[in-house]
């Protein structure tokens, strides 16, 4: 497990409405707010802030255009003055409800319920009507960035416009830095003022884009945005990308693909947000969350092409390789080339071949990748959350594995520990992996695992393709029903063994502990297979027959062999890795991924 | 508009701002808060029939939305709740007791934004008004994420400060607070 050290209250406060928040930092967050009454206030007071913000930045914004529009087409000048007078003309009417103000001039909620009350026609029923006024969940409430609100542009030393309080407001020091103190260089110019949209009669076409293209969104697939300057909007392929405009891929299947023209290729994996693309002192790319794969071409040697992320930096020249980025780690893989990785001051170069992660409290260090080719399905366990356990292999449909009993499982930092019964299983046949391996002739299946019970009494499944104990292609046990000691134990059908696939190939007694564990079984096409425990070979033999008679109707299962959790051998312990090959490794591919660890 | 409407709009109204707190401190997401909200505005609307008048209507609204929240998270399945039960319940509480008063600070805000010190200011405009990520709120201060997150807190903090001495007509000298 990784050691982050604890965050500051003001850490803990803004990740929390950054969201999501790791298990620990909940945790962390929850015993903050209960630790003293004093931080409930402080908690109710961000968060009024941080919503009055909102509804002053945004929502009004929202509520001012949907004035404009609602006033139609004859009535088109000065709409902004008329929205202000109306606000002023009810806080003089309600100078007892001052607080209304706000949200009248900014309730985007308020005109959407009295629409409802309004279309309901007074049964309590809500009515298309109301229906109508309900935006889809995809769709903003307003676009928030093509007519920002002025207000924020006011100059300190302009005159103030709006009603002035009763009371003018001290001017604010700044207040002194805390460590980590804010960077001291005064900031950046903001991107320009978008554009003003185009009058609604005659509407007249967008102005075209003058600005070289950065870059170009050579082709998505799924619900892709264009996080431009006018605001995030819906991305076709061949948009072109300006300068520190990005892209949000939304949705595990989403894809979309970056050009430029070097030919320096991205490849923005589903549920990322690539928060910005830049070129000054070489290419930016600043992932914010998600995957990138990149094959960078050559760049020359003063201006190198660098990935930003939340936990650091890294800088080619040329090269393949592939970032992937959650809320507490950024892990760097290089498939060709060398790249430097950055965090803190201090830098690794990664080799091609390796990895290395960028994390709090997580020394920076390369490690060899682990073996890709012929791999079918891969859990990592990294989701933390929800009841879904997500095949990040890449390869064809995602094999997803679904939860059935929550109770049973808790997420950790780590992986998913299961400590009741329950059945983590493909919700439907494992097709994908059985008929790569039927067609192969060979299999490897390979688990990171941490035992939570090691007597000899205990059996548990570990991994199953399978319908139950009497039906299956292959079954990982820890013990054995047979002979129920503490030792692991394959059963894998062939077309010279009966449904069940005995007799199973058991290593040597006493091999399970509570503790981190790498097991490894392969089968090659010749028939020998071998089973390695923490990169050491500890059974093998040989037996006839090959995997033709695989059933593809069985699922991928966790924890249990069967969806009878009450019967099928629950297991208990936490899963850190699981991947499924269609090919046997070799000795020294299982001892390369025995190095590489838990990514 | 009957005088059930007129009702109804009217508690609504004034629920509004810390339902929307409610819901904003448990979703976190602007845009999922305001659909929450709405959704939310259907049900009470719906089920204002069964609301007995002289019962708190925003500890009712709270219930419902909190139902709602709920159901929001098990659509997604991916996310799931920070806060647990009691501790939604304390926080409901503490919406429900800020009262009028606090809801008067809101009246400040802009006054208060204006004043705000340049780079806070900048901070602001790009996280709320132009919803920059934090990592485009970073680029665009020229700092760290993390030197942007503990900005905007520092913001909301002056903020909230700033409209409190606003409210209560103090000429007092505004003192930052101790590092």
């Amino acid at each position: 497990m990784d050691a982050r050290p604890s965050m500051t209250p003001d850490e803990l406060l803004q990740a929390y409405f950054e969201g999501p928040l790791s298990p620990e930092e909940e945790a962390q967050f929850n015993a903050w707010l209960e630790a003293d009454p004093s931080n409930w206030d402080e908690f109710v007071d961000q968060l009024d802030v941080h919503a009055s913000l909102w509804e002053e930045c945004v929502l009004s914004t929202a509520a001012e255009r949907q004035l404009k529009e609602d006033s139609g087409p004859s009535r088109p000048p000065k709409r902004k003055a008329v929205a202000l007078r109306a606000g002023a003309a009810y806080r003089r009417a309600r100078p007892d409800r001052p607080y209304l103000v706000p949200a009248i001039a900014a309730a985007g909620a308020l005109v959407f319920v009295t629409a409802l009350v309004l279309f309901s026609g007074g049964d309590g029923r809500k009515t298309d009507g109301a229906k109508a006024v309900t935006r889809s969940p995809s769709t903003p409430i307003a676009a928030p960035v093509d007519d920002p609100k002025p207000l924020l542009s006011v100059k300190p030393n302009e005159p103030v416009s709006p009603p002035p309080p009763p009371h003018a407001p001290p001017r604010i020091p700044e207040e002194p830095p805390r460590p980590p103190a804010p960077p001291k260089e005064p900031p950046k110019p903001l991107p320009p003022p978008p554009e003003k949209p185009a009058p609604p009669e005659p509407p007249k076409p967008p102005p075209p884009k003058t600005e070289a293209a950065l870059a170009k969104l050579e082709r998505v697939e799924g619900d892709v945005f264009l996080l431009a300057r006018r605001g995030r909007v819906q991305a076709k392929g061949g948009e072109e990308i300006l300068q520190d405009e990005g892209v949000e891929t939304s949705g595990l299947k989403s894809l979309a693909f970056i050009t430029y023209p070097d030919r320096t290729r991205l490849e923005v994996a589903g549920e990322s947000v690539v928060s910005e693309l830049s070129e000054r002192q070489g290419k930016r790319v600043v992932l914010a969350k998600g995957q990138v794969g990149a094959d960078v071409s050559k760049q020359p040697a003063d201006r190198p092409m660098t990935f930003g992320t939340p936990h650091g930096d890294a800088t080619v020249l040329g090269t393949t390789l592939r970032l992937t980025v959650d809320s507490a780690r950024t892990r760097l893989e290089v498939k060709e080339g060398k790249v430097k990785l950055t965090r803190d001051r201090k830098g690794i170069d990664v080799m091609s071949g390796h990895y290395a992660v960028a994390a709090i409290g997580v020394e920076l260090a390369a490690k060899p990748s682990r073996v890709s080719s012929g791999l079918q399905a891969l859990y990592l366990f990294t989701e933390g959350q929800g009841l879904e356990v997500h095949d990040t292999s890449g390869v064809g449909a995602p094999l997803d594995l679904r939860i059935r009993k929550a109770s049973s499982v808790t997420w950790r930092a780590t992986g998913l520990e299961i400590h009741g019964r329950t059945y983590v299983a493909s919700p439907g046949a494992a097709a994908k992996v059985v008929e790569a391996c039927r067609k192969s002739r060979e299999v490897t299946v390979e688990l990171w695992v941490k035992p939570a019970k090691s007597t000899s009494e205990f059996e548990g499944c570990l991994f199953a393709l399978s319908n139950d104990d009497r039906a299956r292609n292959l079954t990982l046990l820890q013990g054995d029903r047979a002979d129920s000691l503490n030792l692991f134990a394959v059963w894998l059908r062939t077309t010279a063994t009966d449904a069940t696939g005995a007799p199973p190939l058991v290593g040597a007694r006493g091999m399970v502990e509570q503790r981190l564990t790498h097991l490894m079984f392969g089968r090659q096409a010749s028939g020998a297979e071998k089973l390695y425990v923490d990169g050491v070979e500890r059974a093998s033999r040989v037996r006839a027959g090959d995997l033709s008679v695989w059933s593809d109707a069985f699922r991928l299962c966790l924890a249990t062999e069967g969806p009878d959790i009450e019967d099928e051998r629950p297991w208990v312990g936490e899963y850190r890795l699981v991947a499924v090959y269609s090919r046997a490794l070799s000795g020294d591919e299982v001892s390369r991924n025995h190095k590489s660890g838990v990514p | 508009m009957d005088d059930r409407h007129a009702d109804f709009l009217r508690r609504f109204t004034s629920a509004q701002p810390a339902l929307r707190r409610f819901v904003l401190g448990h979703v976190r997401d602007f845009h999922r808060a305001e659909d929450v909200l709405q959704e939310v505005a259907v049900v009470l609307w719906d089920r204002f029939p069964e609301f007995v008048a002289g019962e708190s209507f925003e500890r009712w609204a709270f219930g419902v939305a909190r139902h709602k929240i709920l159901r929001s998270w098990r659509d997604r399945e991916r996310d799931r709740l920070v806060l647990t039960d009691v501790m939604a319940d304390r926080f409901a509480e503490r919406l429900c007791a800020l009262g009028p008063q606090h809801d008067e600070r809101r009246m400040f805000l802009k006054a208060c934004l204006e004043k705000l010190p340049e780079r806070s200011r900048a901070a602001v405009e790009l996280r709320y008004a132009r919803q920059s990520s934090m990592a485009q709120v970073a680029a665009a201060l020229g700092g760290s994420i993390n030197a942007a997150r503990l900005l905007l807190c520092r913001t909301r903090r002056l903020l909230s400060r700033c409209m409190e001495s606003t409210r209560q007509g103090e000429e007092v000298k505004w003192t930052p607070a101790p590092p």
